[in-house]
């Protein structure tokens, strides 16, 4: 057990699965870094510095640098997946899936079935996505409902180094194709993480903390913003009980009812624009199953349904903060 | 505020269960406290009367620091207010320089390959050693060690497959297990020690003493799997195969006589364990190796002529293992609010019985010309 950021976390799970299993295979841009020149072979490790040191350990063979083009990233992936291989594929922002939409969409998700089970795609997409770092409006969306909404796909989203890793090697053990998505702001963020290796299931909710007043239920890095809501309400006397998905394919609904049917209140807490977003299908799922639970209405807070501005002020005033969180719960507790 | 095992930092009071003014006799529940891991109720180590509660139920109160007084009617209000000003206020962990303090978990790694953690504690009297149970690790003694290590040289061991040791184990056997706590016990030099042992634990107790008999001063089984008792087969599978921290919980309520000690924390250290690599193959080995069928009847001769050294533990409510047949001579304790926990559902009790047995075998070795 040792502090480690979320980044490390991720570079730890490539490290010990590629070891353990000499069929993973890293795809992507830069993710070696450096190729065709004569510096260090292991300087750069991808943008975010995710798999440095993996080239050095593992070779260009299994540390693949691609030309700047997400369909051929993604298809050699599928392709490869259907061989044996259990790639792992990087496509630096998930801004740009509209690049590869076909080779996710009607390829990979879609073998299984096609192919009447015959087909195996144990492939891996990894992609950074969320807004708080000022990159405009082609670098900064969360769009992991695209993928929750396509069946044949799994979606991870996690919060913690601890989880990041657990579910980072649960994801290139799996059999089927795996969206994973890193909020960008977690990188840096630290946490107690094994140094054995360890597997997070799929469809496995998260209590983060327990309270009676109300649930409720965030994403990725909005657990963070959750939690110091949580800490405010905490000081008025309201105990909130904050559950993080982990995954939203699948996802594991009976934790939030079970929790609703104790509070009767439910917040959803989602960076998503809120069109047909993880929040919609949550609050779905509750107001189908859960109503006589309900003591006040769902409530959603996320981004509102503009694309993402590239202005500080802006950015800051398009995220969900934990103020608004904090005004939306008293609402609901309030709620008569 | 007492310090629970090793990442305690604070404490929350829930309650007073004696009043202020009131008299208390030693041994009698005192305070109920609470962590992020576990609640418990403290036991009042003296006889006297509760003569302030200095924290409140609800405050939070950092391990070491004070939370009331106990002292007889004849102490004066001016002396207590006295103790209470020069009491040395402990120094935050965070402060201490690394040197100041040790390592708190260490590892061995043993001829075969294994590596085995250990939890040491204590620097003088004679050493006594803890093997916990099925699925646990040394943490297990966290009510117990610190205490204890009062007046002993404490060492609790993480078992093969468990905690922070190598997870892989050959056939899960009592020999196999028994074997790599031995080869440890010889890399410590420890020359003369008591062994506690809980559940399986307890098992590799009896199977070490028939190994390493001349060092042992004596043996405490708590809610052991001996004797002919038999472990209950569905707890084993339940707790092997739960994968979800709410299928563990389940599992978990079956340990206690009051379930409500745990706590979500204690459900989801216990998980994450589960999920690390081998884990389950290793349990599963060890369930079906040691623990498989009734413990054995049959002790040692040697035991038979030694059973004033052998304390035997057991909760009222143990819904895990049952009673097995006690050799006649051999002390045994049935503690009315336990289950198959007693260390940790009736700490204070326990640390009591322990000290007792402890010091009755070291009077009985120094006895030995």
């Amino acid at each position: 057990m040792s502090r480690t950021s979320f980044r490390q976390a991720l570079n730890d799970a490539l490290r010990s699965e590629m070891r353990r299993d000499s069929n993973v295979v890293i795809i992507g841009e830069d993710v070696a870094g450096g190729a065709g020149g004569t510096g260090v072979d292991d300087a750069y490790g991808g943008i975010m510095g995710v798999t440095r040191g993996l080239v050095g350990e593992f070779g260009r063979a299994r540390v693949i640098d691609t030309p700047i083009t997400e369909s051929a990233i993604v298809g050699m992936a599928a392709g490869a997946a259907m061989t044996g291989l259990r790639p792992v594929a990087e496509l630096m922002f998930v801004d740009f899936l509209g690049v590869c939409l076909d080779q996710i969409l009607n390829q990979a998700a879609k073998f299984r079935y096609m192919f009447g089970g015959k087909a195996r795609t144990p492939l891996v997409i990894r992609a950074m996505f969320g807004a708080g770092f000022n990159a405009g409006a082609q670098h900064s969306q969360c769009l992991y409902s695209f993928f929750t909404h396509i069946p044949g796909l799994k979606v991870v989203i996690p919060s913690s180094p601890y989880d990041a890793k657990g579910l980072l090697i649960q994801a290139i053990r799996d059999d089927d194709p795996v969206i994973f998505l890193e909020h960008t702001k977690l990188y840096d963020v630290e946490g107690d993480v094994p140094t054995e290796s360890y597997t997070v299931p799929f469809g496995e909710a998260q209590i983060l903390r327990e309270g009676g007043d109300l649930t409720i239920v965030a994403l990725a890095r909005m657990t963070h913003i959750a939690l110091e809501a949580a800490a405010g309400l905490a000081e008025n006397g309201v105990e909130a009980t904050v559950i993080d998905p982990r995954t939203t394919s699948p996802l594991d609904e009976e934790t939030i009812l079970e929790s609703v049917a104790a509070t009767g209140r439910l917040l959803v807490v989602d960076e998503s624009n809120p069109r047909c977003s993880v929040a919609s299908e949550i609050a779905a799922v509750i107001a189908e199953r859960g109503f006589r639970d309900l003591k006040a209405p769902i409530r959603r807070i996320t981004a509102p349904h503009t694309p993402v501005p590239f202005s500080p002020v802006l950015e800051n005033a398009y995220i969900p903060s934990s103020a608004a969180v904090e005004a939306a719960a008293m609402e609901l507790v309030r709620w008569s | 505020m007492p310090t629970w095992g090793l990442s305690m930092e604070e404490g929350i009071i829930v309650g007073w269960r004696v009043a202020e003014g009131s008299p208390t006799a030693a041994g009698a529940e005192l305070v109920d406290i609470e962590t992020s891991k576990i609640a418990n109720s403290i036991e009042a180590r003296e006889a006297g009367v509760l003569r302030r509660q200095l924290a409140k139920p609800g405050q939070t109160v950092g391990c070491g620091e004070l939370i009331g007084i106990i002292a007889s009617d004849e102490v004066s209000d001016s002396a207590i207010d006295a103790f209470i000003a020069q009491f040395p206020r402990p120094r935050p962990a965070a402060s201490e320089g690394k040197d100041a303090s040790p390592e708190p978990a260490l590892v061995l790694e043993l001829p075969s390959g294994i590596r085995l953690r250990y939890m040491i504690a204590g620097s003088v009297g004679s050493a006594v050693v803890f093997l916990h149970g099925f699925g646990g690790d040394s943490a297990t003694w966290l009510f117990n060690q610190g205490h204890i290590a009062e007046n002993h040289v404490t060492v609790a061991f993480d078992l093969p497959g468990h905690g922070g040791s190598t997870k892989r184990v050959d056939r899960g056997s009592l020999e196999e297990l028994a074997g790599s706590v031995e080869q440890a016990l010889d890399r410590l030099e420890l020359k003369r020690m008591h062994l506690v042992g809980h559940s399986l634990g307890a098992a590799i107790v009896l199977a070490l003493w028939e190994r390493r008999r001349e060092r042992i001063a004596s043996v405490s089984l708590l809610a052991p799997f001996a004797f002919g008792s038999h472990v209950n087969q569905s707890y084993l599978n339940d707790f092997i195969s739960a994968q979800r921290s709410r299928d563990m919980q389940r599992c978990l309520a079956l340990l206690f006589a009051d379930p409500k000690a745990i706590r979500r924390e204690m459900v989801e250290a216990i998980v994450r364990y589960k999920r690390l690599d081998g884990v389950t193959d290793a349990l599963a080995k060890i369930a079906a190796s040691a623990l498989r069928g009734p413990a054995p009847i049959e002790i040692s001769s040697t035991l038979k002529t030694l059973t004033k050294r052998v304390l035997v533990i057991r909760g009222m409510h143990d819904k895990v293992v049952s009673v097995g047949q006690i050799p006649a001579g051999a002390g045994l304790q049935t503690l009315a609010h336990s289950g198959h926990m007693p260390h940790m559902e009736e700490p204070g009790h326990v640390n009591r019985l322990l000290l007792e047995h402890f010091e009755k075998a070291d009077r009985a070795d120094e006895a030995i010309p």
